[in-house]
C-alpha cells in the first residue's frame, strides 16, 4: 500500500516536473495576420521548431507595425517584454545602449562565432554597438530604381540608366506637360521624403557619406565632397522640375500608384513595391535596376529587422535557440517564398533566389548597400540629415552651409554618447 | 431657538460627511489613476532618466528646465500650439453657437441636422488626419482640385502640407471642422435648459430677436460657455495626432506643437527627464490659463 | 411684409445650414464612397466621387474574414460597462461638488481640474507600469471597463456640476423634508432632472470608450481580446494601407455611436419645463 501510494507521488512530482520543464518564449513581431509570413510562421516554421525542441514552446504575439515601437518603449519601462523580439534595424543600437538586449557575441559566443560569418555584412553591421553584436539579422531589403517601359520607350530609351549621368540625361526626357497647362504632369523621378531612407543611395552613390566607419564623427564625412555633390545635384533636378512634388511632402500622387499609372518614370522601391503594386494593379510590368553608379558606384541603403533577446527575459538559453533557428539555412530559405529577403551569403546564389521574379536584382544591390549608422542617436542624426537635404531643397539655403550645420549638430549628439 | 440651532448644526455636519461620501470614491480613484502617474512625471524631469529601471537615473536637478527654457525649438512649438489655440478655439465656439441656435427652433429637419454636425466628432483622429492629409494634397487633393479647376479661384496648385508658410493651415481647419459638432452638442444641451417662460414673460414685455439673445440666452448660457472655453482650450493644447499624422512637425519643424515635441525628445530620442520637463512646463502653463479663465470669466447666471 | 421677410430669413438660414452640413459631412461621404470601391479604384485622379464599380465586399471580408465580428462584440462588452460606471461615478462626485459644503472643496475642485491639463501621453508609462504589477490587470477586458470609467470622471464632474448647480433647489429641498436621505435625493430627484446633461454624457462616454485605442492596445494584447480600434488600424500595415478596407471597419465601428447619439439626443426635448414643477 505505502510502496504504491509512494510510487503515485514519484510519479505526480514527475509529471509536474516534466510540465514545468516545458519553457515557453514568446516572440513579439509584426508581420501582419493574413500575410504569407504569418501563415508561414504560425503554419510551419513554429510548429516544427517545436517538434524539435519538445522542451520549449512557442507563442507569437503579433504587434501592429506602427505600435512596435511604443510596446516596447513601454514595456521597458515596466520590465513587461517578449523574450524574443524581430526588431527595426535602426533601433537595435538605442535598445542596446540602454542595457535591454543580449549581447549575443558575448553570452553565446561560441555559437555566435560559428554563424557571425555566414551573414551579409550590411545587415549584420546593424547588430554591433560599441564592438558588441545585440542580436542577429533576420530579413533585410534594400531600394532599388523602378524604370517605366512604356515612359522611357516613348522617348526612345529601352534600359534603365546604369550611371548617375545617363539617370540627369533621362530625367530630362522624360519630364513633360502633356496637357499644356504649364505645369508638368509627368516627371522623370520621383520619391517620397527628404530623410536618409530616402538619400543614402544617392550620397553614397555619389562618393559620400553621413559618419565615418566607426560611427563616431560626422565631421569631414556628413559634408564631404561627394556628399555636397549629391545633394546639389539632387537640388538642381528639382528646381528643373524634373523630380515630381511629392519628394518635399504635402501628399499627392504616391510613388507606386504614379509608376503604374505612367506618371512617374523612375522610382525608388523596396521588394514590397510589387505585391503593392500588383495587388491595384494586376497587369502592370515592374521593371527595375541597381541604383545608377555615381563616382561611389551603386549603393543603396539597408532595410530590414534584426531578432533580438531581450535581458529581462527568463529564458535566454531557449530563446537563443528558436535564434538560430529563425537564421538558419532551411528556414529563410522558406521565408523567400513569403517575399522574405534571407540575410544569408549561402542563398545568394541559390535557385530559389535566382528564379524569383524580382529578389535577383535586391541581392545584388545588397552586397554593397549602406546601413543607416548603427547609433543609439540614429533618430536624431536622422532629422537633422532630412533638415538638412528639406533646407536646401524646400528653403534654398547653400548646400555647403546646410552640411556643415548638420555635422555641428550632429557632432553634438555622438558626443552624448561617448 | 436654541433647538432649532441645535438641528440645523446637525444638519451642517450631516451633509459635510455627505458630501465628503459623494466625491470621494470618485476623487480617490482619480488619484490613484491620475495624480500619482503626474507626481511620477514630476519626479522624472528632474534626471537624466533611464528608460530601463535597472539602471540608476542620474539626478540632475533643474537641468531639464534650464536646457528648456534655452531651446529655440521649445519657443517654436510653444507659439505653435498657442496660435492653433487661439485660432481653433474661437471659431469652434462660434461657429457651434451658431449651429446650436439655429438648430433649437424645432424646425423641420432638426434631427438629420444634428446627426450631420455631429459626424465629424465620431471619428477618428487617426483616420481624420490621414483623410485630410488627402484632402489637402498637392496634386490630386480635393482642395486644390476644387478652388483650382472647379471654382478657377487660384491658377496653380497650393503646396499645402509642404510649405512653411500654409502647412499649418490644413491643421487649423481640421481641428476646427472636427469640433464645431462637440460645441454645438454641449451648447444645444445649455440651450435645452433655459426655461421657456422667461423667453414668453420677455417677449410679453415687447422684447424681440435679438434682445432675447442677448439678454436671456447669452447670460444663462454663461456656465456652458466658460466651461466650452476651458476645455477647448485644453483641448487645443493638447493637439497631437493631427500634427503627427499630417506633418510629423515639419516641414522644417514649421507645425512642431508641444505634444509632438515632447513625443519626439521622449519616443524617439529616449530623452525622458527632458521630455517630462517638457510636460510640466506645458502642464503649468494649461493649468494657469484654465484658472484664469474660470476666474474671470465666472459664471453669475441668476 | 414681415412673413415674407421670415420665409426669406428661414430660407437664408436653410441655405447656410445645408451648406455647412455638406462641409461636415464632405470628408465622411469620402469615406463610405471608398468603403465601396475595389482597391484599384482609390487612388485615381481626379478622384472618384461616385464608386463604379460599387462593391459591399469590404464590408463582408472585413466583419468575416478580418475577425471585425469579435472586435465588435469585445468592444461591446468593454464600452457599455465603462460608460455605466463613468456616468454613475462622475454624477456622484459632481453632485458632491455642486449640492454640498465640505472644508477644502474648492480647492479638490481645482485640482481635478488641473489633472485635465496634463499632457496623456506621459502619463501612460506609470499608469501602465501599475498595472502590469497585478498579474489579474493584465489582458483582461475588465481594466479597460475600470480605467475608462475612472479615466474621465475629472472631465465630466466638471461639466455635471455647472448643469446640477442650476437645476432649481426646491425640488431637492422638498424631497429632503419628505424624509429622503442625500442618495435618494440625488438618485430619485436630482439625476431625472439632469437628463439632457446625463444624455450628453452617455453620448461622449461612449465615444470616448469606444474609440479608445492606445490603452487597450497595451493591456489586450491577444488578439481574442482586441476592440474596433485596435482592428482597424491593424489595416496600417509597414509599407502600405488599405483603406477600402479600413474605412470599412470605420463605418461599422461608426454605427453604435451613431445609434447611441439618436437615442440618448432625444432627450434634449425639454424636461425642464415650464417653472421645472412639473413632474
Amino acid at each position: 500500500m505505502r510502496m504504491r501510494k509512494a510510487l503515485l507521488v514519484l510519479v505526480a512530482i514527475l509529471a509536474v516536473g516534466m510540465l514545468l520543464a516545458v519553457e515557453e518564449i514568446t516572440f513579439w513581431h509584426t508581420y501582419s495576420t493574413n500575410s504569407g509570413e504569418y501563415n508561414l510562421l504560425t503554419a510551419k516554421i513554429i510548429p516544427e521548431f517545436e517538434k524539435a525542441h519538445p522542451d520549449i514552446k512557442v507563442k507569437e504575439t503579433q504587434v501592429n507595425y506602427n505600435d512596435m515601437r511604443q510596446r516596447l518603449i513601454v514595456g521597458t519601462a515596466a520590465g513587461v517584454l517578449g523574450d524574443v523580439i524581430r526588431m527595426d534595424i535602426i533601433w537595435v543600437p538605442q535598445f542596446a545602449e540602454i542595457e535591454m538586449l543580449v549581447p549575443v557575441d558575448i553570452v553565446f559566443a561560441e555559437d555566435f562565432a560559428k554563424v557571425k560569418d555566414g551573414f551579409l555584412p550590411g545587415p549584420l553591421s546593424t547588430c554591433e554597438w560599441k564592438g558588441h553584436y545585440y542580436g542577429l539579422p533576420l530579413d533585410t531589403n534594400t531600394q532599388v530604381l523602378l524604370w517605366n517601359r512604356k515612359l522611357f520607350e516613348e522617348v526612345g530609351l529601352s534600359e534603365g540608366p546604369k550611371t548617375m549621368d545617363e539617370f540627369i540625361k533621362y530625367a530630362k526626357l522624360l519630364t513633360k506637360d502633356k496637357n499644356g497647362d504649364g505645369q508638368n504632369d509627368q516627371w522623370g523621378y520621383a520619391d517620397g521624403g527628404l530623410g536618409p531612407w530616402n538619400t543614402i543611395p544617392w550620397i553614397y552613390s555619389f562618393g559620400g557619406h553621413i559618419l565615418d566607419s566607426t560611427n563616431q564623427k560626422a565631421e569631414g564625412f556628413v559634408n564631404s565632397e561627394g556628399s555636397i555633390r549629391a545633394l546639389q545635384t539632387v537640388k538642381d533636378l528639382f528646381e528643373s522640375g524634373f523630380v515630381a512634388d511629392t519628394i518635399i511632402g504635402g501628399g499627392g500622387i504616391g510613388t507606386f500608384e504614379g509608376y503604374a499609372e505612367n506618371i512617374y518614370s523612375m522610382i525608388l522601391a523596396g521588394p514590397w513595391a510589387w505585391p503593392i503594386i500588383r495587388g491595384q494593379y494586376p497587369d502592370a510590368e515592374i521593371n527595375a535596376v541597381v541604383f545608377p553608379a555615381g563616382d561611389g558606384g551603386s549603393r543603396s541603403v539597408v532595410g530590414g529587422e534584426n531578432i533580438v533577446i531581450t535581458e529581462t527575459s527568463e529564458h535566454k538559453a531557449a530563446s537563443w535557440e528558436f535564434v538560430k533557428y529563425m537564421t538558419s539555412h532551411e528556414v529563410q530559405k522558406a521565408f523567400v517564398e513569403v517575399s522574405q529577403m534571407p540575410v544569408l551569403k549561402s542563398l545568394v546564389e541559390d535557385q530559389v533566389i535566382i528564379e524569383h521574379p524580382y529578389f535577383h536584382v535586391f541581392m545584388q544591390q545588397l552586397t554593397t548597400a549602406v546601413a543607416r549608422s548603427p547609433h543609439p542617436g540614429w533618430n536624431q542624426i536622422n532629422d537633422i540629415m532630412d533638415q538638412a537635404w528639406q533646407d536646401v531643397i524646400v528653403a534654398d539655403y547653400g548646400v555647403k552651409e546646410s552640411l556643415d550645420y548638420a555635422v555641428e549638430l550632429i557632432e553634438r549628439v555622438l558626443a552624448e554618447y561617448r | 431657538m436654541i433647538f432649532q440651532g441645535c438641528t440645523d448644526l446637525t444638519r451642517e455636519t450631516r451633509r459635510k460627511w455627505a458630501g465628503l461620501l459623494f466625491v470621494l470614491p470618485g476623487m480617490l480613484a482619480y488619484l490613484v489613476w491620475t495624480i500619482y502617474p503626474i507626481f511620477n512625471g514630476f519626479y522624472m524631469s528632474l534626471f537624466k532618466w533611464n528608460l530601463n529601471p535597472r539602471i540608476p537615473n542620474e539626478f540632475i536637478g533643474l537641468s531639464n528646465y534650464v536646457k528648456l527654457f534655452q531651446d529655440p525649438q521649445f519657443y517654436v512649438a510653444l507659439s505653435n500650439t498657442i496660435k492653433y489655440a487661439v485660432i481653433t478655439v474661437p471659431f469652434q465656439l462660434v461657429l457651434g453657437l451658431l449651429v446650436a441656435v439655429l438648430l433649437n427652433r424645432g424646425k423641420k429637419g432638426q434631427t438629420l441636422f444634428r446627426l450631420l454636425y455631429y459626424l465629424p466628432v465620431i471619428t477618428s483622429w487617426v483616420v481624420v488626419s490621414v483623410l485630410f492629409q488627402y484632402l489637402f494634397a498637392t496634386r490630386g487633393g480635393m482642395i486644390n482640385f476644387l478652388l483650382k479647376d472647379v471654382l478657377h479661384l487660384i491658377k496653380t496648385d497650393i503646396k499645402w502640407l509642404a510649405q512653411t508658410s500654409t502647412a499649418m493651415i490644413p491643421i487649423y481647419t481640421l481641428g476646427i471642422w472636427k469640433g464645431i459638432g462637440w460645441t454645438m452638442l454641449i451648447f444645444l444641451a445649455g440651450l435645452q435648459s433655459i426655461p421657456k417662460q422667461l423667453y414668453e414673460a420677455a417677449r410679453i414685455d415687447g422684447a424681440g430677436g435679438w434682445k432675447l439673445f442677448a439678454k436671456i440666452t447669452m447670460p444663462l448660457l454663461r456656465p456652458t460657455f466658460v466651461f466650452q472655453l476651458v476645455m477647448l482650450t485644453i483641448g487645443g493644447f493638447n493637439v497631437f495626432l493631427s500634427v503627427l499624422i499630417m506633418t510629423g512637425g515639419g516641414p522644417r519643424n514649421s507645425t512642431q506643437v508641444l505634444n509632438t515635441y515632447m513625443f519626439k525628445e521622449a519616443f524617439e530620442y529616449f530623452h525622458f527627464g527632458y521630455g517630462a520637463a517638457i510636460a510640466v512646463v506645458f502642464f503649468i502653463m494649461v493649468f494657469t490659463i484654465s484658472q484664469l479663465q474660470r476666474r474671470f470669466l465666472k459664471s453669475d447666471p441668476y | 411684409m414681415s412673413k415674407l421677410k421670415r420665409i426669406i430669413t428661414n430660407l437664408i438660414i436653410y441655405i447656410l445650414l445645408v451648406l455647412g452640413a455638406v462641409i461636415m459631412c464632405f470628408p465622411f461621404y469620402y469615406m463610405i464612397v471608398t468603403s465601396l470601391k475595389e482597391s484599384a479604384y482609390i487612388f485615381t485622379v481626379p478622384p472618384q466621387l461616385i464608386p463604379e464599380p460599387a462593391t459591399l465586399n469590404n464590408y463582408v471580408s472585413v466583419w468575416t474574414k478580418a475577425d471585425f465580428k469579435l472586435y465588435f462584440w469585445n468592444s461591446v462588452k468593454i464600452t457599455i460597462p465603462a460608460v455605466l460606471l463613468n456616468v454613475f461615478l462622475s454624477s456622484l462626485t459632481a453632485y458632491g461638488f455642486a449640492r454640498f459644503r465640505f472644508p477644502a472643496k474648492e480647492l479638490w475642485f481645482s485640482i481635478l481640474i488641473a489633472t485635465l491639463a496634463v499632457p496623456g501621453l506621459l502619463l501612460t508609462i506609470p499608469q501602465f507600469d501599475m498595472v502590469r504589477r497585478v498579474k489579474f490587470l493584465m489582458d483582461n477586458p475588465f481594466t479597460i471597463i475600470l480605467t475608462s470609467g475612472i479615466g474621465s470622471v475629472a472631465f465630466n464632474a466638471f461639466f455635471l456640476r455647472g448643469f446640477f448647480e442650476g437645476i432649481p433647489i426646491e425640488l431637492e429641498e422638498a424631497a429632503e423634508l419628505d424624509g429622503c436621505n442625500a442618495f435618494r435625493t440625488y438618485w430619485k430627484v436630482a439625476l431625472p432632472m439632469a437628463r439632457p446633461a446625463l444624455a450628453t454624457l452617455v453620448i461622449l462616454s461612449f465615444l470616448g470608450v469606444w474609440d479608445d485605442y492606445f490603452w487597450p492596445s497595451l493591456i489586450l494584447r491577444e488578439r481574442s481580446q482586441w476592440t474596433l480600434p485596435i482592428g482597424i488600424l491593424g489595416f496600417r500595415a509597414q509599407h502600405s494601407v488599405q483603406w477600402h478596407l479600413l474605412f470599412a471597419g470605420t463605418m461599422i465601428a461608426i454605427l453604435p455611436v451613431l445609434v447611441i447619439y439618436i437615442t440618448f439626443q432625444k432627450y434634449f426635448v425639454k424636461t425642464v419645463a415650464e417653472g421645472g414643477l412639473k413632474l
